[in-house]
């Protein structure tokens, strides 16, 4: 781990947070203790509606707290001049585009506000870092497109690239991945990922992705339904059951040997599964989405299915009593499954 | 490696504006009742012997305020609209979403139809003392519709404070209409008159008023340059990288006002040109960034009212038709093409 300096670092105190509505104040998470460090990579977790967009923006001196405490370093924040917060704290939150024509370049440049002088000029240093803030998030090629004409992943890019021009040794992000395919989810988490180390800046994102989450994250951060935050190690949290408790509902259930949540059937059948590697690991996905359980009980299963591999082709074999099918796939698999399923 | 702003490929645009602003001023003030010669108007400019007296006092005395009034009046309007557009992000604000203009009709609307000053015959060529209580009246109207609305300022958010401008705006318009309802005919051609715009109702006397007030407008706009670029953020963003928005905000609607008000206070309430001119310049420019924007906007703006202007006072016809008429005709076209050759306003400004 980077050791923590003390003066970049964001750290509350009781601190409470909600907002006004009509006159009354509504809290939505209270006593919390939370720090975040420069280097370190947080992953911000709870469903709609619990407090994550309002703890983000508390947190960003935008709100403020209901009570308590909020440092930068050795001041409140609040006290801090918003000039000096922008060079120590950045964001990156929805809706985040500028409205108009405005190119790449001028879009990062916007990131210089807090060093430029009153007119805005840029010196040497400013295009240096805006060039370099387009460069780390590898959108050299889009520098000179216009923002308004981007794809979703390639606006997202630029918009952290903005954030990084700021050279803040905090950032904070409001669901980056929302917006974006698969492909695009992994890549901007990677990224944000290196860039945290690389630049050792201490980052904070809220996602609903809790399986990029429990890759990424040194730390998670997790709002209860019950509106609770809880902290900890991603894979602590998850064997000790925290992850089970907050996120399993009736539709969700928990699976200890995958790390992931899955969709729970009514009807549980049983099954036994012989073989090694990712084709098990998949056949496995595949027979929970058709609702049956792996057992090693070979009299409660109501087959057994083993894989085998002849040179490089793997092959599904299915035993029902006395009845015997191979398969080459396992799609060809499990739709004679449900075949059985129907004809049952 | 980064070019540097492309500035190189935007030179061009500016020399050429500036080469069309200069020959329409030109050919403004070569036609006329009597067209002169460019060679001609230039001895008069310099002030040359071998001129006729008469002609050298058309040009002086009121062809070249005029031109001025024109180039000045529409840059400021322009640049109203600008701080409109990029403070309320919104396209279609213009410098009077405020209730800039109502105000100002309702003091004139007040002088001209009430209090009825004796002696001001309004109907003919304004003499002095007429325009000046004009100017005086539409400005302690614009002012004080102003004053209400910034005071608002504090206690509401600016999508609010920009639909409780419109809401004023609206509501001074009806005084404005009740008082029309009860004037007489005679009261009222002149504050139509008024009503219709006009650029050369501020003579050599009026200019060191007129100009400086200007200045002063167009000055504090460059020094909002930079928190200009950070509002079309949004507000969060804005203070995300350092801006203080209320004062930006703040400071930007006051320039914004002190334009419109003291062109609406000298001209009359000149529609369209204010909102046209940014949208112009940004589809030239192809930028929203306000370093290359607020010239862009403040020439386009000049060159707009001088076009509209020279149309308006139509040399050669016997008439000459109402300024507002003409600065309509001139720019929806421009901004409709705009539009069309753009596809959406997203391109443009969204």
């Amino acid at each position: 781990m980077i050791p923590p300096t003390p003066d970049q670092s964001l750290f509350s105190n009781q601190l409470s947070v909600g907002y006004k509505q009509r006159g009354k104040l509504r809290t939505v998470l209270k006593d919390l203790e939370l720090t975040l460090k420069p280097g370190q990579f947080v992953c911000l977790l709870g469903s709609n509606g619990i407090g994550k967009s309002t703890l983000l923006r508390t947190l960003a001196g935008i709100q403020e707290p209901i009570s308590g405490e909020l440092n930068l370093g050795k001041s409140l924040l609040k006290d801090i001049p918003p000039r000096e917060r922008a060079q120590y704290l950045s964001i990156v939150f929805a809706d985040s585009l500028p409205i108009g024509r405005m190119t790449v370049q001028d879009f990062v440049a916007l990131g210089r506000h807090p060093f430029s002088g009153l007119l805005g000029g840029l010196n040497k240093e400013d295009t240096t870092k805006i060039e370099w803030a387009i460069q780390s998030v590898d959108a050299l090629e889009l520098t000179q497109r216009q923002v308004s004409e981007l794809s979703d992943g390639e606006r997202q890019k630029v918009t952290i690239a903005r954030a990084l021009a700021q050279e803040a040794k905090l950032m904070l992000l409001d669901e980056p991945t929302a917006y974006l395919d698969l492909t695009n989810r992994v890549e901007c988490m990677q990224l944000l990922r290196s860039l945290c180390r690389k630049e050792s800046i201490g980052m904070l994102l809220s996602t609903h992705d809790l399986d990029l989450a429990l890759r990424f994250a040194d730390q998670l951060w997790l709002i209860s339904p019950q509106g609770e935050l809880v902290q900890g190690y991603p894979e602590e949290l998850a064997f000790k059951g925290t992850l089970q408790d907050i996120f399993e509902s009736e539709k969700l259930d928990w699976d200890h040997h995958l790390g992931t949540f899955r969709s729970i059937k009514t009807t549980t059948r049983l099954a036994t599964l012989h073989g090694e590697g990712p084709e098990r690991i998949w056949t496995q996905r595949a027979l929970q989405r058709l609702g049956y359980e792996i057992t090693s009980d070979q009299r409660q299963s109501q087959f057994r299915i083993e894989i085998g591999k002849i040179e490089n082709d793997s092959f599904w074999h299915l035993a029902q009593g006395s009845d015997q099918q191979s398969f080459k796939s396992i799609e060809a698999l499990i739709s004679a499954l449900e075949h059985l399923d129907q004809s049952e | 490696m980064l070019t540097h702003y492309k500035s190189l490929g935007r030179w061009p645009i500016f020399v050429i504006l500036c080469l069309a602003a200069f020959v329409i001023a030109l050919i403004s003030i070569c036609l006329g009742s009597e067209p002169l010669a460019p060679a001609t108007v230039f001895q008069c400019i310099a002030g040359s012997d071998s001129v006729d007296p008469i002609l050298q006092q058309i040009v002086v005395d009121f062809r070249l305020p005029r031109v001025l009034t024109a180039l000045i009046a529409g840059a400021a309007l322009a640049t109203a609209g600008l701080l409109m557009q990029t403070i309320f992000r919104n396209p279609l604000a213009d410098p009077f979403v405020l209730g800039v203009n109502s105000g100002a009709s309702l003091g004139v609307a007040i002088a001209l139809l009430v209090l009825t000053p004796a002696g001001i015959s309004l109907t003919t060529n304004l003499n002095f003392s007429g325009q000046t209580l004009i100017v005086l009246s539409a400005t302690a109207g614009a002012a004080a519709t102003l004053f209400i609305v910034l005071s608002l300022f504090q206690r509401v958010d600016i999508m609010s404070l920009l639909i409780i401008g419109l809401m004023i705006s609206y509501a001074v318009s009806s005084l404005v209409s009740i008082l029309i309802f009860f004037s007489m005919a005679e009261r009222l051609q002149s504050f139509l008159n008024w009503s219709f715009g006009d650029f050369g109702s501020v003579g050599w006397l009026h200019l060191p008023v007129f100009g400086p007030a200007i200045i002063i407008g167009l000055v504090a706009t460059l020094f909002l340059m930079k928190p200009l670029d950070a509002l079309l953020l949004g507000q969060e963003y804005a203070e995300s990288i350092g801006t203080r928005t209320k004062p930006a905000r703040f400071f930007g609607l006051l320039a914004a006002s002190l334009l419109a008000g003291t062109v609406t206070g000298f001209c009359g309430p000149i529609g369209f040109l204010g909102i046209a001119a940014p949208h112009l310049a940004r589809f030239l420019f192809n930028t929203s960034t306000h370093r290359i924007l607020i010239p862009a906007t403040l020439l386009i703006g000049g060159i707009l009212a001088l076009t509209a202007d020279l149309f308006a006072r139509a040399p050669g016809l016997d008439f000459s038709l109402p300024l507002n008429a003409i600065t309509a005709l001139i720019g929806a076209p421009v901004i409709i093409l705009a539009l069309i050759r753009q596809r959406s306003m997203k391109h443009l400004f969204g």
